[in-house]
């Protein structure tokens, strides 16, 4: 409908400095927030009612800057800065608490910028009763709705963690930020000399800042939060009315970590090489065998089917004895579930990657828990899931993944043993297309949500399809879009085409990996809070996670055309082909 | 003299005003000015020459560029909560298929699905992202893009239309779509104003202090802000118009909650077009006390129970009254829509209030004795000149509130087509004004209201002092009732015994049978400002009244939280105060 989706906030643990404060240095906004946390776990109370059993604080100060740049101007700038207090209370106990119920979690939150001991601790009072009363309630409602239920199997609430005192050191902001506007507004010129780019933009977002959190079991630390991002998204019109739209979006922990200026302007040059190419590019034909996934590709594809599945989230229970829905994965730890030679880990405590830093790395998950590494997947087979605070059937404990409000990666790697050179790969790519007889393959170089690349639009028409089809989705579940995908005969002769999609997609298309590259590459995307209403923990938000994954062929993939009403092209003349 | 009140929420369809938080830039230049608008008057007539000679060609579109600058600072209880300085420059798009009497907005008759699409299709607008600068390429590539889906769609709409007209009974008063009018020209300087970070951000914290001083004040926020717009409109059929506005606003709320639970809440808010014409700190401050000492006084104030008793309007709460009550009725599009229940509709020239009374809709008006008047504009947004409106003439309704959508008996727009930056149009308040030939003074209202209380054997009248907002069904579907929220309302007793604070009052009724129990009012005018938000989005208004005598009014008792006061004491203080 409007423009692009504003980039949300987003939050990550970047600082690995190795002189990390022993303990946490007493500043005004840890004892104004202990001192009333200690009154409130003394004496908040109802008569007749529980007492809390867990309180936890978070402040999180934030600045954060944005620009907006089209055709060569800025449209939006802006600066700001927030600082929110969460609280959340629990009444019950560990294994049966007020959390996980309806709406999951109950915490209230208010602004508050000032360094002011008085007005810190006054919105604490308030936020902490406020939360109380609220989780008294849906305690009593969550007791009555499982009176009469025979719990087959009862999995705590929260999980019991060893209390952390730490201080991590800060970064700066980037300091010039002017440059950086004026890169952006350099970048979105490149359209200028499309005028069959119907429209384009180019944004950077800047966030940093620091998050106080402290609990009632003696949790106290003082972390740096913060993203950078740079999204450049365009779209044209094939001659047949088809939308082609492509993207770049960057993630990285400061901006002094992006690429520098001339390789984001190549980079610019190069989408809108591939726009033009991919608008007189013909569609693809319908195929179902082999693909090989570059490494970008694959490390999205990674991203968007795999790393969900590695996830321990757990649904909140609710008034209706209705069965909840468990993680496709969770039934199968012990069992093969990948290819053979392929093992995945998560690895939050690998800051760098040779030079470039990890953005998805950090040393404190966002309940507190220290971060570790997990090997979730073995010769094939899975030998745990990623967990926060929040336990799930046979995974009692945190494996410092409570992120982003719910579970989250961190830095997943994939490795095969029977990994090859990339020129080696793709040979054996063609080799494999000829000993099949295929008349061509297909070359993915990038996968992208279903969701994504929505326009940076301008109109209705968006809202107005989902009016006219009810709002639901009128066919089968579509799997990611390819906006760069090259069709390659088995004697090496590549074509872009355009407009196709992959089949409806699950875990599992991860058994028919046929091949890896030594080569890895390092993509990293915000991942979004737990998807199935998996609310554990405070601040529920988008935090970076990174993934390491080497070039794959993948066996017996579907691809399709991605089906379309086309628009006709515009009457009038594009002003900037005069 | 406190004028002003909070938002007045009418309840048709509650819209957020956001100001987006981004830098704020130096205003454009004036040379700039004519720049823009000439610039976009170029780009439309590229299009619509263009789009002439396709099968179903628009025969109006409008551009409007809004360039929105945005500064605020809030505090709660001393501290700084929020401090955004931004700016924003974006374009919105109409095109009309069709012709001047039946074109491609006509609202669909019947329940289908393209009686919702269209419908959609009527408040949407077709949004530009702009530069700041008056860059050529982006403002017109932004604005062709858009022209091009925004008249695809119309000429679906229009294919729609045509069906549905077709296939449906004839409309009762089948006045044209769109109003012919008298094109305009006009150009105005972006007006700006330095933002003293500082000085604001120091001034909201001194003040929301003050609510600090009762613990049992559980809410206490001050804002003050400071917004510009600058709005360039064009059309095909001429129209080339700039205008700008800027305006200055504190707002300051406080709660507290009664041993019951009940909620009990204050506001108040200023308006003013200079820094200069805000009150001072000092008096703030003092207002912020009072507003302590009156929550404090609320909170042990007694119930009132259900009651139909004689009672006077202040010229505030009668302000209000009259915008939710009358104001929203005498809209012009509802007098169209077969949905609505079009109070007023037959009523032309038909007494609708005491003829002792008028009712004037004046957004020429700047201000009324010194205060600045919030629905105040030279045009309105959709390029057509402000101008008063006498909509009841001593008690007779002689018009109503006109933007370009026509009715049978008025053919032209009156001015008061408007819309938030970025929404559709649609008729809409400005000033309004009552205007009283049966006015007292003050003192001999207070004596009338005793009289009538001892007439009708009551054992008590009440007195409305401020009225936080309210809201109004004009459907067909619902009951055509009004639910005013007052929040400061005292017992009035016949035989001289003092007012008597109360607390929880609700003030229900039916419009018609609301006014026709004006007996009188006094002589002094009370003004309120507010935002009043319906179909097409939040936009300022201002109501003036003189206190109401009213012979009966019927009282309910205000819904009421169920969460206590706070079960801990406030903390200590380390500042100390």
């Amino acid at each position: 409908m409007t423009r692009a989706r504003a980039l949300a906030l987003l939050a990550g643990v970047i600082a690995m400095s190795p002189a990390v404060a022993a303990q946490v240095a007493e500043d005004f906004v840890l004892t104004a927030l202990r001192d009333e946390l200690q009154r409130a776990m003394a004496s908040l109370r109802i008569e007749g009612q529980p007492a809390p059993y867990y309180i936890a604080y978070q402040l999180d100060d934030l600045s954060g800057r944005r620009v907006t740049a089209r055709l060569g101007e800025t449209g939006d700038e802006s600066f700001g800065r927030s600082r929110t207090l969460r609280v959340e209370v629990r009444v019950g106990d560990y294994d049966f608490d007020s959390s996980r119920f309806q709406s999951g979690l109950v915490t209230e939150s208010a602004q508050i910028i000032d360094d002011d001991y008085d007005a810190l601790r006054r919105h604490a009072w308030l936020l902490t009763d406020s939360a109380y009363k609220r989780a008294v309630n849906v305690f009593a409602r969550k007791k009555a709705a499982f009176q009469n239920r025979n719990a087959e199997e009862a999995i705590p609430d929260f999980s019991k963690e060893t209390p952390v005192q730490r201080v991590l050191e800060s970064s700066a902001p980037t300091a010039n930020w002017s440059d950086w506007s004026g890169r952006v507004r350099q970048m979105s010129a490149v359209f200028v000399a499309d005028p069959l780019v119907l429209s384009s933009e180019v944004n950077l977002i800047e966030e940093h800042g620091r998050r106080h959190f402290i609990s009632s079991e003696g949790f106290s630390i003082v972390s740096p939060i913060g993203l950078s991002a740079v999204r450049v998204v365009a779209e044209t019109q094939a001659a047949d009315g088809t939308t082609v739209r492509d993207a770049i979006e960057l993630y990285e922990g400061s901006l002094s970590d992006m690429p520098p200026a001339p390789e984001l302007l190549a980079r610019t040059r190069d989408l809108a090489a591939r726009l033009a190419a991919a608008r007189q590019a013909p569609p693809g034909d319908e195929y179902t065998g082999p693909v090989l996934f570059e490494g970008g590709a694959s490390a999205e594809l990674v991203a968007q089917v795999l790393v969900p599945a590695l996830l321990a989230t757990r649904a909140v229970d609710s008034e209706r004895a209705a069965p909840v829905a468990q993680p496709p994965f969770l039934a199968r730890i012990g069992s093969k579930v990948l290819a053979e030679e392929l093992t995945v880990t998560d690895t939050p405590s690998l800051a760098r990657l040779g030079q470039r830093p990890v953005p998805g790395a950090y040393v404190l998950d966002d309940e507190g828990v220290a971060a570790q590494d997990v090997t979730l997947v073995e010769g094939g087979r899975l030998m745990t899931l990623l967990t926060s605070r929040v336990p799930q059937r046979g995974l009692p404990r945190s494996n410092g993944h409570g992120r982003g409000g719910g579970v989250q990666a961190g830095v997943v790697q994939v490795t095969s043993s029977a990994a090859v050179p990339m020129t080696e790969l793709k040979a054996r790519y063609l080799a494999l297309l000829k000993e099949q007889g295929r008349a061509y393959g297909y070359i993915v170089r990038s996968v992208v949500p279903p969701t994504a690349l929505a326009g940076t639009g301008t109109d209705v028409s968006d809202i107005l399809s989902l009016l006219v089809s009810g709002g639901a989705p009128s066919a089968a579940p579509a799997g990611p879009l390819l906006p760069q995908i090259i069709k390659v005969t088995p004697e090496g002769t590549e074509a872009v085409v355009r407009s196709m999609r992959l089949g409806p997609v699950a875990p599992n298309l991860f058994r028919d990996v046929i091949g890896a590259s030594q080569e890895r590459t390092l993509h990293t995307w915000r991942g979004a809070p737990g998807s199935v209403a998996a609310v554990g923990s405070l601040g529920s938000r988008q935090v970076p996670v990174s993934a390491i994954v080497p070039a794959l062929i993948i066996d017996d993939l579907e691809i399709q055309r991605v089906r379309e009403v086309a628009q006709k092209l515009p009457v009038v003349a594009s002003p900037l082909a005069r | 003299m406190r004028y002003a009140l909070p938002r007045v929420s009418c309840g048709l369809l509650a819209a957020i005003f956001v100001v987006s938080t981004a830098i704020v830039v130096p205003a454009a230049q004036p040379a700039a000015v004519s720049r823009l608008g000439n610039l976009l008057q170029s780009e439309l007539r590229r299009n619509f020459d263009r789009l002439a000679q396709e099968e179903s060609p628009p025969y109006f579109i409008s551009y409007t560029v809004y360039d929105t600058g945005g500064s605020r600072a809030q505090a709660s209880f001393g501290a700084l909560q929020r401090s955004d300085q931004g700016r924003t420059r974006f374009g919105t798009v109409e095109v009309r298929s069709g012709d001047y009497a039946l074109d491609s907005t006509r609202p669909l008759r019947g329940n289908s699905a393209s009686a919702s699409l269209n419908s959609l299709l009527n408040t949407q607008t077709t949004r530009v992202p702009l530069p700041f600068s008056d860059s050529e390429a982006p403002i017109r590539t932004g604005f062709w893009r858009a022209t091009d889906r925004a008249w695809k769609q119309s000429a679906e709409a229009l294919t729609r239309v045509q069906a549905n007209v077709a296939a449906t009974v004839r409309e009762e008063s089948p006045a044209p779509d769109f109003s012919r009018e008298t094109p305009q020209s006009a150009s105005a300087e972006p007006l700006s104003a330095a933002w003293d970070r500082s000085t604001w951000e120091g001034r909201v914290r001194r003040i929301s202090a003050q609510f600090a001083l009762d613990p049992l004040v559980f809410r206490g926020d001050v804002t003050i802000s400071m917004d510009s717009t600058t709005r360039y409109y064009v059309n095909s059929e001429g129209t080339n118009v700039t205008t700008s506005e800027l305006v200055w606003r504190v707002g300051m709320q406080a709660a507290t909650k009664a041993d019951d639970g009940m909620e009990l809440p204050l506001y108040a808010t200023y308006f003013a077009r200079t820094a200069a014409g805000l009150p001072s700190e000092a008096q703030l401050v003092r207002e912020a006390r009072e507003m302590v000492a009156q929550l404090a006084r609320l909170r042990s104030a007694p119930l009132v129970d259900p009651a139909t008793v004689p009672a006077i309007l202040s010229g505030r709460a009668a302000g209000v009254f009259f915008h939710e009550i009358f104001g929203h009725r005498i809209e012009g599009h509802r007098q169209r829509n077969a949905d609505d229940a079009q109070t007023f509709a037959k009523r032309l020239n038909e007494s609708v209030l005491p003829p002792f009374l008028s009712v004037v809709f004046d957004p020429t008006r700047e201000k009324l004795g010194d205060v600045a008047l919030s629905g105040h504009y030279h045009f309105d947004d959709e390029g057509v000149r402000a101008r008063p409106v006498t909509v009841v003439d001593k008690g007779v309704l002689k018009t109503f509130l006109l933007g370009r959508t026509p009715l049978a008996a008025f053919p032209q727009s009156n001015g008061h087509g408007r819309a938030q930056p970025g929404r559709r149009p649609v008729s809409r308040q400005s000033n309004l004004l009552v205007q009283s030939e049966q006015a007292v003074s003050s003192e001999r209202l207070m004596e009338m209201l005793r009289e009538e209380i001892r007439r009708q054997g009551k054992p008590f009248g009440l007195y409305f002092e401020n009225i936080e907002g309210g809201f109004t069904q004009t459907g067909r579907t619902a009951p055509n009732a009004f639910n005013v929220l007052p929040n400061l309302v005292y017992r009035v007793y016949a035989d001289g015994r003092p007012r008597e604070l109360v607390r929880g009052v609700d003030l229900i009724g039916t419009p018609l049978a609301a006014f026709s129990k004006i007996i009188a009012t006094d002589d002094r005018m009370e003004i309120f400002n507010g935002m009043c938000g319906a179909e097409s989005g939040s936009v300022p208004v201002a109501a003036a009244s003189p206190a109401l005598l009213v012979s009966e009014v019927e009282v309910q008792k205000k819904q009421q939280s169920q969460e206590t006061l706070p079960i801990l004491p406030a903390p200590p203080s380390r500042r100390g105060s």
